[in-house]
């Protein structure tokens, strides 16, 4: 008997009914409820704003580029790939800290994301990992692909920072969105010119986020943790 | 006769307990007489405060509109504040000649900030019962609000705090910005707030 279309979807279908779909769980993962703290941290943003270097939406759009395309975000995106296709790289992603909080932020994030995959979505994943570890090792756990891993991770970091500079500026949620929008297309771009990129690659050169991280340390009055 | 420019939009924050609601019924009577306005209270699960200004008759009813916020008093005024965006705009709509709208947050700690798209200034409260450390802690509150009043300053002796020690902290936390001590239960500092509100607000 000659299947139809019909009688494949079918089975397609049966058969996917034992996988999650990958969607709905990077929904989850990466919404701003999903409890891994990451609301606390500002990436060296408060200080900044409270040195009167990030005033409007135009600064926060230029700070978070520069992230981007030359800051610790295009490490993780070579991190992520690299633990994707079996790299075993935690010791090297601990080392790329640039700052004393950031590392903090790295093992505090992965602690409190290894804690729920174990308590509440019955996968178990090696101790003292880093955050960008734990996540790629779970999504290919859960078979999602690693297109839209990368898009969920750095579309939900930078909509955290953009709602770090709306409470902390502050400025106004139209701005917020503005740059929302904005950065679905810069990610994109990102995308598009650095698939070629190695482990041999990482290094970043985004000095203002970095020092300014160290200068966050001392701050004599902080909201964030970073 | 309408009101071009639309009104003037004045952010009340503070503590729960610090007297927003005293500051908003002793604002009301100061100015209602003279000018056009309205009140939007942000409450948490209730609309107690609304309901006070209501028996208090410091305003008609139609001009204070209640907003339940759920728990999430800081995110009403701040990174969504849709919900009170939608009640600035039915009073717009309901009283086209109005001229300043008070918006009271339904209880804040020293992070909270207003979104800028929801309001043109900001007032802070605190007040001396809290006690004398909190000017020290500097938080955006304090720092960048446009007006700090510290309440409640009768109470003072009773509560172990230096007010002298407390004018020279908030003196230094706001670094050259406007602060009132006050007690707003006895009308002491209303005048100099409203004079505040006209002046820098433009009604």
């Amino acid at each position: 008997m000659e299947l139809t279309v019909w009688d494949v979807l079918i089975v397609i279908n049966t058969k996917m009914k034992k996988i999650k779909d990958p969607l709905q769980i990077l929904q989850i993962w990466f919404s701003s409820s999903f409890p891994v703290g990451s609301y606390a941290y500002s990436h060296g943003l408060e200080a900044l704003i409270d040195g009167n270097k990030i005033k409007n939406k135009d600064d926060v759009r230029e700070y978070l580029e520069a992230l981007l395309f030359y800051g610790s975000l295009r490490n993780d995106y070579i991190f992520l790939k690299s633990v994707y296709v079996g790299e075993e790289i935690n010791d090297l992603i601990l080392a790329s800290a640039s700052s004393k909080e950031r590392h903090i932020e790295m093992i505090d994030m992965g602690n409190s994301f290894r804690k729920i995959m174990k308590d509440s979505w019955e996968l178990v994943l090696e101790e003292n990992t880093s955050f960008v570890y734990c996540i790629s090792k779970a999504a290919l756990h859960f078979n999602i692909k690693f297109d839209d891993l990368i898009k969920f991770y750095l579309q939900s970091y930078i909509s955290n920072l953009i709602n770090v500079c709306v409470k902390h500026i502050p400025m106004s949620q139209k701005d917020g969105q503005i740059l929302n929008v904005n950065f679905i297309d810069q990610i994109q771009k990102f995308l598009d010119q650095s698939y070629q990129l190695t482990l041999k690659d990482i290094g970043t050169s985004f000095f203002i986020g970095d020092i300014f991280a160290i200068k966050h340390e001392n701050l004599d009055s902080r909201i964030y943790l970073t | 006769m309408n009101n071009i420019n639309g009104p003037l939009k004045v952010g009340i924050g503070g503590g729960i307990g610090t007297g927003k609601t005293s500051l908003t019924e002793a604002l009301c009577r100061h100015l209602s007489n003279r000018i056009s306005m309205a009140v939007i209270s942000n409450d948490i699960y209730t609309t107690e405060d609304a309901e006070y200004l209501m028996r208090a008759q410091v305003l008609p009813m139609e001009r204070i509109k209640g907003v339940e916020t759920g728990g999430c008093p800081h995110t009403a005024i701040r990174e969504d504040c849709s919900i009170n965006l939608l009640a600035v705009d039915e009073m717009k709509n309901k009283f086209p000649d109005l001229e300043l709208i008070l918006i009271e947050s339904g209880g804040d700690n020293l992070a909270a900030t207003f979104s800028p798209e929801l309001v043109d200034l900001t007032i802070y409260m605190i007040d001396v019962a809290q006690g004398a450390d909190i000017p020290r802690k500097k938080a955006p509150a304090i720092k960048k609000s446009d007006l700090l009043v510290v309440n409640k300053v009768d109470l003072a002796p009773h509560v172990d705090v230096n007010i002298d020690q407390m004018e020279e902290d908030v003196k230094e936390a706001r670094n050259g910005l406007p602060y009132v001590f006050g007690e707003m239960k006895n009308n002491n500092g209303i005048e100099k707030i409203s004079d505040f509100l006209i002046s820098q607000g433009g009604i």
